[in-house]
């Protein structure tokens, strides 16, 4: 079964404009839906995870009237994200893509995550957004945004010690990594000095998504530096090609992701292909990533929050899984629904 | 407005004498209804010199607290302890409560109670420590507030303090079977009464664990009084830092990046969802009264002050109760309290100290004439079947005097006469009023003119918030301030068309989802002064009628704009396209504040059909908004209502000024060519 089952692809395309009339508009929602796990076949465990809904004594908030906050702070509040998601899985794009592409994610406040390393050329202020993967001894002298280094638990240790060597205290340093079952290499990252971490899920690893992401926000929790528990001091980053659209990242933020790297559903969204015109194709992400924040908006005022970083971030709580086996909810932090 | 649960608090000042438990009692008994049999309960606070904490339990049988005794000399050998002692007994089954004394390490109490918590709850619940301050002392229980205090014996025990708190409950998130969950909630020497429902709660609980907190009772009220505590006293920040964190301000507003870094280092404390929370704390040199509201006002709450003491509670009438002279005023959303033992009001709970405009309490003047009905001991059911019994006997005018918090006077009432109100009448005065003409001579509370069809509300004092509710029909003018959320879902049918005059000024969401009517706000109270007279998301949703508001208003507090930050980025990335002169964003980036109707007058029409996606939606609909004068037309549609509102409150000279010499920002939506007249659907 696909990923990317009709329905989903047809709410990206809407979003972004290349179906329908009205880019940037959630459809019409109501309560109860064909999703899994009832109805469509669940593929992942956000498929058997659903949220809270504010009730009589903790009313719903309307986002079209209402002020709701989306916008993530990463790096002690040096970085301001307008929202949860950053934009990866930019391999492969066509080479003249780049720049209207990291131009509309800069207008938009999201950020970008450049696998490939350094572009030919980037304006400083669009830097600020650019998770740059470090890939050449040149970014070493790149102090004007997020650097991104591959870390692996074999790697680990000669990693920290180059690190050590080649980056100032200020950087803010991003390690990407798979997602491991063992909590512990979490805490070590988060001590040799890495701001935030991301965890992907297509470098593989031992355990899916939600569990790598929720171990981490619990490690990091029960961790502490001085006397301030370090999982407020690093950002966590989900990324996955499956991440589908808001949902999974309104659900992946309440696992304790801060913010979420989309890949495949951007490209789905906006049609991607080669040939495209660079205008049209940012035309299309900003519908998507307007269209997103206001899904997440009203995710958020359907559960009563009005601001995404503080309340919904790790905030398990706010959600209830069904059908799922013990073991998984305890390592999820989720109780099941009813409870 | 939902009425679940009371609060109150009451703060003795420097030169004032102790206060007695009894008016901690009457400032709660007053809103017995907004509580119900499940829990209640007060909390004590006194500045002294006893270095002992008191330690108080909740437990099963003698033996478990005997068991707790034991445990507690166990993590902490070198202390000195006395035996527990019985403070009550339990009706059959339930839960006794002991209280002993403990010299110790603070820090080192809290493990040990965290501990025992823990232990207490492993095996089948056997009790809980509850409190163990050194200078806070919890009462708490079920039943009623009175219930409570009688089964201490808190008067006949003599208890008196600098500060107390008192609590009503209407459970939702918890049981209230057993005194655990009822409140106050206490942590070390913070006591907090709440009446809400966090949507943080699952955010706290996680930087809860992470602290090391590990045992909970299960209510979203309690962790606020462990969040008060560790802040305080453990990361030692100051209890003005404290509250902003707590009440979580929106961020748009706030520039400082150190408040920023703040708030986000902290987020974990956060608190959102609807909340009002009334605390006490004394570290040990002064006693403090905190009290706070969340961003959207969810929940009342209202401060005063008189000479003697100061207040927090859900009603002004607890207030009058106490105090009939104290001036009393409400939290900003988002906004704290906070006044001390020796040093008075520390922060208002508003950006600017309130400025008065109407009464600011009522005398408690002799009836004026013989027929006058006495409320003082009626509730409010007997009051409105008083009032219904004189009408029926073709009364045209009936005066009451000693009003004091009943709720829904003159629903149900069929009538075109007068009402004459002396004092405070409570929650939902005049709902689905259809011709009374209700004149108060005092301040309203919440709710006022809800679905209010026909018929005139005249107040003299201030009204609180959700003042005329989807009222559509007759007249509301108010001499003083008015609170948050005037005038929402107001709208008109027909011939039917509402007006509502407020001469001070009012909070967030003024005419939010308005449909009709017309809503006219003079800020006399701040003539000659640059500060607006309106909160924050005017006229948001706004679908029909008019909105006058004396003075300017900032652009972006009209309708929902997005983040400042947001826009000024957007724009700064058509500059780096080339798509926009640098020059034209510095113009707009130099702008204190603007809306998408200044962007409109600035950017060529590609950039601003580029910028606009960030403000509109399918469910957006153009405001107009205009800062002028008032023309002839507005003075045919306004002019008999403001002469009206002048003459009741003998405020001519203000109003014409204001009618002739002012300019006002006038707010309606932009309104589509109109085809035909939509006829109304039946059914």
């Amino acid at each position: 079964m696909s990923v990317w089952r009709q329905d989903i692809v047809l709410n990206l395309r809407a979003l972004a404009g290349v179906e329908g009339k009205t880019p940037g508009e959630p459809p019409i929602t109501s309560m109860g839906a064909t999703n899994p796990p009832f109805v469509e076949k669940p593929q992942f465990i956000l498929d058997h995870i659903v949220s809270d809904g504010a009730q009589v004594t903790r009313p719903s908030i309307d986002p079209y009237r209402e002020p709701t906050e989306t916008e993530i702070l990463l790096f002690d509040s040096e970085l301001r994200l307008s929202m949860p998601i950053i934009l990866g899985g930019l391999i492969g794009c066509e080479p003249s893509h780049i720049p209207p592409l990291l131009l509309a994610c800069f207008r938009m406040g999201v950020g970008v995550h450049l696998e490939s390393g350094q572009p030919p050329s980037i304006q400083r202020e669009i830097r600020r957004f650019v998770f740059l993967e470090d890939t050449s001894a040149a970014s070493s002298t790149d102090r004007y945004g997020p650097l991104v280094i591959r870390v692996d638990d074999q790697k680990f240790q000669s990693v920290l010690e180059a690190l050590h060597a080649r980056f100032p205290e200020s950087s803010q340093l991003v390690a990407r990594l798979p997602c491991y079952s063992q909590p512990t290499i979490y805490v070590k990252i988060a001590h040799a000095g890495f701001k935030a971490l991301i965890i992907d899920e297509d470098l593989g690893g031992d355990v899916p998504l939600e569990l790598a992401l929720s171990l981490a926000d619990r490690a990091l929790k029960a961790d502490k530096i001085g006397d301030y528990p370090t999982r407020y001091m690093v950002g966590l980053i989900a990324s996955g090609s499956r991440i589908r659209g808001s949902a999974d990242i309104f659900k992946l933020g309440g696992l304790g992701a801060d913010a979420c790297i989309i890949k495949d559903a951007w490209r789905i969204a906006v049609d991607y292909r080669q040939d495209l015109a660079g205008r049209l194709l940012s035309e299309r992400l900003e519908n998507l990533l307007i269209g997103m924040q206001r899904e997440i908006k009203l995710l958020m005022g359907a559960a009563g929050v009005s601001s995404y970083q503080s309340t919904i971030v790790g905030s398990r709580e706010l959600f209830r899984a069904l059908d799922l086996p013990h073991d998984i909810l305890y390592k999820l932090g989720v109780k099941p629904a009813g409870e | 407005m939902k009425s679940g649960c009371g609060i109150f608090g009451v703060l003795r000042l420097v030169h004032s004498k102790p206060i007695q438990p009894s008016v901690a009692l009457s400032g709660i008994e007053c809103v017995r209804y907004r509580g119900s049999r499940l829990g209640a309960g007060f909390a004590t606070f006194k500045l002294g010199a006893d270095q002992r904490s008191k330690v108080k339990l909740f437990a099963k049988t003698e033996e478990d607290a005997k068991h707790v005794y034991n445990s507690l000399r166990a993590h902490l050998p070198d202390s000195q302890m006395s035996q527990p002692v019985l403070e009550y007994t339990p009706t059959e089954r339930n839960l006794a409560s002991y209280n002993m004394y403990v010299k110790a390490d603070a820090i080192k109490l809290w493990r040990a109670v965290q501990e025992i918590n823990m232990e207490l709850s492993k095996d089948g619940f056997r009790g809980r420590i509850y409190s163990w301050g050194r200078y806070v002392d919890v009462f708490k229980g079920i039943g009623y507030p009175a219930d409570v205090y009688e089964m201490y014996g808190i008067e006949s025990k003599g208890y008196q303090g600098d500060l107390w708190i008192a609590h009503t409950r209407q459970p939702t998130n918890s049981p209230g079977r057993y005194p655990i969950w009822s409140h106050p909630f206490a942590s070390g020497d913070w006591a907090i009464v709440h009446n809400g429902d966090i949507s943080s709660f699952g955010a706290n609980m996680e930087l809860l664990w992470s602290l090391g907190y590990a045992s909970f009772v299960g209510t979203d009220s309690e962790v606020i009084a462990y969040l008060l505590d560790y802040l305080t006293n453990f990361q030692h920040l100051n209890v003005q830092e404290v509250a902003k964190i707590l009440c979580n301000r929106f961020t748009n507003g706030i520039v400082d990046h150190e408040t920023v870094k703040l708030l986000h280092r902290w987020r974990g404390a956060r608190l959102d969802g609807p909340f009002s929370v009334i605390a006490g704390y004394c570290d040990g040199y002064d006693v403090y009264l905190l009290a706070f509201a969340d961003r959207f006002k969810f929940r009342p709450i209202v401060v005063g002050q008189d000479e003697n003491y100061v207040f927090a509670a859900s009603e002004e009438a607890q207030i009058r109760t106490i105090s009939p002279a104290a001036r009393v005023w409400t939290l900003e959303p988002g906004e704290y309290f906070l006044a001390s033992l020796k040093r008075g009001i520390l922060y208002p709970g508003r950006a600017l100290p309130e400025r008065f405009h109407g009464l600011t309490h009522v005398s408690t003047a002799k009836p004026f004439s013989a027929d006058m009905i006495d409320a003082s001991h009626m509730d409010y059911q007997k009051l409105n079947k008083v009032i219904r019994e004189r009408l029926k006997s073709s009364a045209l005018e009936v005066n009451i005097h000693g009003v004091r918090g009943q709720r829904y006077i003159g629903v149900g009432i069929k009538s075109t006469a007068k009402l004459r109100i002396f004092g405070t009448p409570g929650n939902c005065l005049g709902n689905l009023n259809a011709g009374l003409r209700i004149e108060v001579f005092g301040n309203v509370q919440d709710d006022v003119g809800d679905v209010m069809t026909d018929g005139s509300i005249i107040v003299h004092g201030d009204a609180r918030d959700v003042l005329a509710q989807a009222f559509q029909g007759g007249k509301i003018y108010i001499k003083g301030n008015a609170g948050n959320r005037c005038g929402i879902q107001m709208r008109e049918f027909r011939d039917r068309k509402p007006i509502l005059i407020v001469g001070g000024r009012v909070d967030d969401y003024l005419g939010e989802y308005m449909a009709g009517g017309i809503i006219v706000v003079l800020g006399l109270n701040y003539l000659g002064t640059d500060v607006e007279v309106a909160g924050n998301c005017v006229a948001s949703g706004m679908v029909g009628g008019r909105i006058y508001i004396r003075g300017r208003v900032s652009p972006s507090k009209i309708g929902l704009a997005p983040p400042r930050v947001d826009v000024l980025r957007y724009l700064w990335g058509l500059v780096l396209e080339g798509l926009l002169p640098e020059t034209t964003y510095g113009k707009i980036a130099s702008l204190a504040d603007f809306s998408l109707q200044t962007l409109k007058g600035i950017l060529p029409s590609e950039t601003f059909k580029a910028v606009s996606k960030l403000y509109t939606s399918k469910y957006w609909k153009e405001l107009v908004s205009e800062y002028r004068l008032l023309n002839n037309e507005d003075v045919s549609l306004l002019g008999s209502y403001l002469q009206e509102f002048a003459e009741v409150f003998n405020l001519q000279e203000e109003v014409s000024h204001v009618i002739r010499h002012e300019p006002f920002t006038v707010i309606y939506p932009r309104q589509w060519p109109q085809t035909s007249v939509v006829q109304p659907e039946e059914g």
